[in-house]
């Protein structure tokens, strides 16, 4: 009935295990391990610039407390592939003209001054990875197309999809740039699901301002964030993974193995025969239609922000910016909702007195004849949009603040597509 | 956590080794590697810990109460039912509730009575593995086996133990007691090159072969009506070495694990495609397993002392429940009954199959596993009888994308499963060469690991 408690062999007795350590395997083994682990961590310590990594990726690498990205920070390149294009595995057949990547001494995407020594007059946040560019180049951004459009210094306060934000944030970055904007841009991606929950305090952090009261707790809880992050982040951007990652994709190519990473993305033609690609995630949600309790939830989270915003004496409009695929959808014989999210966020800010620029029916109604003379408003192998999207939108937005403070704004005069 | 992250291989494994031999005493030693276990367990889900927790204190109390009442039969029956009941309810809620709700509307579907909702349960990873330790333990305990600890540091650290804790090899407590009972006595060096030789040859069974395997047929299996005849035989006799290498894969690197801290853990597999009929099958292929389902259920239910038509529905009950052990689905269901009923073709037919050359044998037996494993793999029943057409009746189709290499890694798997020793039967005394050459495959896999996917052991979800 009894098992025996062993099964493993005994030495051979002619064969004796060899006298030096470096030839057995448990001397090998662990050391293998320990150097696999020190070169990991040690190729982390060296430049990123050295490694096919997108400029934000390595302005990312380390970023100070209420900063997005390292200050003093210039990044010339040439390296672009589309998002999708690497999350797919497909062959990348997107490129562009060189970038520069540069952020200002407090750590933001800094926009070239289109009117020198003026103090910004308008500030853009939010809309993250749109707001701060990803794939153009600092003078395609929308702060400095709108800068072009209004005749006034634009302030590119975007940070990190992943940052925390507050109107204190805002405060102390105002104070810090020793400027007094009247207005903002809040950019609103359609995606984008935080709601007032975001920034309300949580159970542990009751506690916190309970026992060492707020003005100490805060700055406490804030470092304790940011430092999570910031090693959080470290952690994420191994070069050795990177490497690991890159080779195994290179043989899973659909000759040596299977190609599974393609399942994550929608491939189409353009009318040009060139390819699209679109994430599956992203064309499922726009497919399906948002709660309406979640619709309303979104639009008071952004109007709690125009509120804060109003204290403090500045005016916020809100441009919400569509996805790739609301607008490219039915040219790719994609579903559309008939009453699509943004159309109903819009009316709901409204009902809030929200001013609401949407771009979704702007760049749908034009997106035809565009696409007709091969010009898109993204990128076809990325979901961020692109130089002549943002130059887009930024007409409208330009268009919208002009229209609600004539005096203001010196700009050459566009359309109009403010909502009020 | 998987033994193939890096998580695993680079924080918690060196933690875990360092400070286990730096203790001392044996409560030291019990305590944290009852501690490690959890945190290995809670970093899947942490509100799952507390279910292990429920499910030692219940078997370790009754192990007291075994010792307390030696003398009193019918208290011993009742230590007996309580906590084995308390730990099937425990498994029976989490992993069969839905499926029998399942049934239950197909029933009230008939009758056009209203469905029953189904509810929300997350199976919790390894829960069919630890509560099959617990209850060994208890049953061993009343039959006299084993003497039941009064140490409940030594119980928590071997229901929680790492190595064995989500995907087996079920581990009767009898079968690591000596080792926990000189915990305090061994040795760091002793054994420390078998288990690392155990070790890296269950993780290039597992991440470089089953892998890679999978890579290809996971794939082409999702689109079954697609694929040739040609094509569907490769994806199955690619999800056979898969299967093998896999689970086979995680055992020896369980045993090498254990070998590191001391713990001699039993033999999982003993090259079980070299089988020669059922019931050597049985033996061969998850042997901690087979032996749980023959001594707590096929004895219990009488065995073969009943005659033949008792020993006939011993035989099917038992394969029946084992397939079932592996998952609430009609699938297992079948594939038990399956082997249930070669197990008793062959009880009855031996004199006719044990004379056939061993070669035929050996193919035959391969044969029918494969069909076996047909049904195991497949979503459900109808692409199950699909694969089954595919493979069985000549069509025409697409071949896997990656057969070239398909092939190759068939070949390779076949070489070892066929003709190969398992790591039972290898000394684990490497010369520097071989030994260097188990590290480079060592290097191999851990950039596998970083590079490719997660990939989960398929027991786990067992």
């Amino acid at each position: 009935m009894t098992a025996p408690a062993s099964a493993i062999p005994a030495p051979r007795p002619d064969k004796a295990p060899p006298r030096r350590a470096w030839g057995r395997l448990g001397w090998i083994a662990p050391r293998v391990a320990a150097a696999w682990l020190l070169l990991d961590l040690g190729l982390r310590f060296v430049p990123l610039t050295w490694f096919p990594l997108r400029d934000f990726q390595i302005a990312r690498r380390w970023f100070p407390l209420h900063s997005p990205f390292t200050p003093n920070l210039r990044i010339d390149s040439s390296y672009f592939e589309g998002d999708e294009a690497l999350e797919g595995n497909l062959p990348p057949t997107e490129s562009r003209t060189p970038t520069r990547f540069t952020t200002d001494s407090l750590g933001f995407r800094s926009t070239p001054a289109v009117h020198q020594g003026a103090s910004p007059e308008v500030l853009v946040f939010r809309g993250f990875s749109f707001t701060w560019g990803a794939g153009l180049s600092d003078e395609e951004v929308l702060p400095v197309a709108l800068a072009r459009e209004l005749g006034v210094n634009v302030y590119d306060a975007a940070r990190f999809h992943e940052d925390p934000e507050l109107p204190a944030d805002v405060d102390r970055l105002l104070a810090r740039l020793g400027a007094r904007p009247r207005t903002a841009v809040y950019v609103h991606l359609e995606p984008n699901g935080h709601t007032l929950d975001w920034n309300r305090p949580k159970a542990i952090d009751r506690m916190g301002i309970a026992m060492l009261g707020e003005s100490r707790y805060t700055p406490i809880k804030q470092f304790a964030d940011y430092a999570q992050l910031v090693v959080a982040t470290w952690f994420r951007v191994s070069p050795l993974n990177i490497f690991c990652v890159r080779l195994y994709k290179s043989i899973s190519n659909d000759r040596l193995l299977p190609n599974v990473y393609r399942r994550d993305v929608a491939e189409f033609r353009l009318p040009d025969g060139r390819p699209f690609l679109a994430r599956r995630t992203d064309m499922e949600r726009v497919e399906s239609r948002v709660p309406e309790d979640v619709l309303r939830a979104r639009a008071e989270y952004i109007s709690w922000w125009r509120d804060q915003l109003a204290a403090r004496g500045i005016q916020m409009t809100v441009l919400l910016v569509p996805e790739k695929m609301s607008v490219y959808g039915p040219a790719m014989g994609r579903p559309v909702q008939a009453n699509p999210f943004l159309n109903r966020l819009e009316r709901e800010l409204l009902s809030h007195g929200v001013k609401v620029v949407n771009g979704l029916p702007l760049l749908s109604r034009e997106a035809p004849a565009e696409l007709a003379a091969g010009r898109l408003f993204y990128f076809r192998e990325d979901h961020h949009w692109n130089a002549h999207g943002v130059a887009r939108l930024s007409r409208a937005v330009a268009e919208a603040l002009r229209s609600s403070d004539p005096a203001l704004y010196r700009g050459k005069s566009g359309e109009s597509e403010v909502s009020e | 956590m998987l033994f193939n992250s890096a998580i695993f291989l680079f924080a918690f494994l060196p933690v875990t080794y360092l400070v286990f031999w730096s203790l001392k005493s044996k409560d030291a030693r019990y305590v944290w590697l009852a501690i490690t276990g959890y945190v290995f367990y809670g970093y899947w889900n942490p509100a799952f810990c507390l279910l292990m927790a429920f499910s030692t204190v219940v078997s370790y109390t009754a192990g007291l109460g075994f010792l307390k009442y030696g003398d009193d039969p019918k208290r011993r029956k009742w230590l007996l039912i309580i906590p084995v009941t308390v730990d099937l309810l425990l498994l029976g809620w989490f992993k069969y509730v839905n499926f029998g709700i399942g049934i239950a509307n197909s029933f009230l579907g008939w009758a056009g009575a209203e469905q029953l909702r189904h509810l929300n349960i997350i199976l919790p990873v390894g829960i069919s593995f630890y509560t099959f330790h617990t209850i060994t333990y208890i049953v061993d305990s009343y039959r006299r086996v084993i003497t039941p600890t009064r140490n409940i540091f030594e119980f928590a650290a071997y229901v929680s133990l790492f190595s064995q804790l989500v995907a087996g090899p079920i581990v009767r407590f009898r079968e690591l007691q000596e080792d926990l009972d000189g915990i305090d006595t061994k040795d760091r060096t002793e054994g420390l090159d078998a288990a690392w030789s155990f070790f890296i040859l269950g993780m290039v069974q597992k991440v470089l072969l089953a892998d890679t395997v999978a890579a290809i047929i996971d794939p082409a299996l999702k689109d079954t009506a697609a694929l040739s005849t040609a094509g569907a035989w490769l994806c199955m006799l690619g999800y056979t070495y898969q299967l093998y290498f896999d689970f086979a894969g995680y055992s020896n690197m369980a045993v090498g694990l254990g070998l590191m801290f001391g713990m001699h853990i039993p033999q999982n597999f003993n090259s079980p495609y070299k089988a020669l009929n059922p019931s050597d099958f049985w033996r061969r292929w998850h042997i901690s397993l087979s032996r749980c389902l023959r001594d707590y259920l096929y004895i219990a239910l009488g065995g073969n002392r009943g005659g033949e038509s008792k020993t006939y529905r011993n035989l099917m009950i038992t394969m029946v429940l084992g397939g079932l052990w592996h998952g609430a689905a009609w699938t297992f269901v079948i594939w038990g009954a399956y082997h249930g009923l070669l197990l008793a073709l062959y009880r009855r037919f031996s004199s006719y199959w044990d004379p056939l050359p061993p070669l035929l044998q050996r193919v035959g037996m391969f044969f029918l596993v494969i069909v076996g494993w047909t049904v195991f793999r497949a979503e459900n029943m109808s692409h199950a009888f699909a694969l089954l057409g595919r493979m069985l009746t000549p069509h025409t189709g697409i071949e896997p994308v990656g057969a070239p290499l398909l092939l190759a890694a068939v070949a390779l798997c076949a070489s070892f499963a066929h003709f190969g020793p398992n790591s039972f039967q290898m000394q684990h005394r490497w010369q520097p060469a071989a030994a260097w050459s188990l590290a480079a495959l060592f290097v191999g896999c851990i950039i596998r690991i970083y590079g490719g996917e997660k990939s989960p052991f398929l027991y786990f979800q067992f």
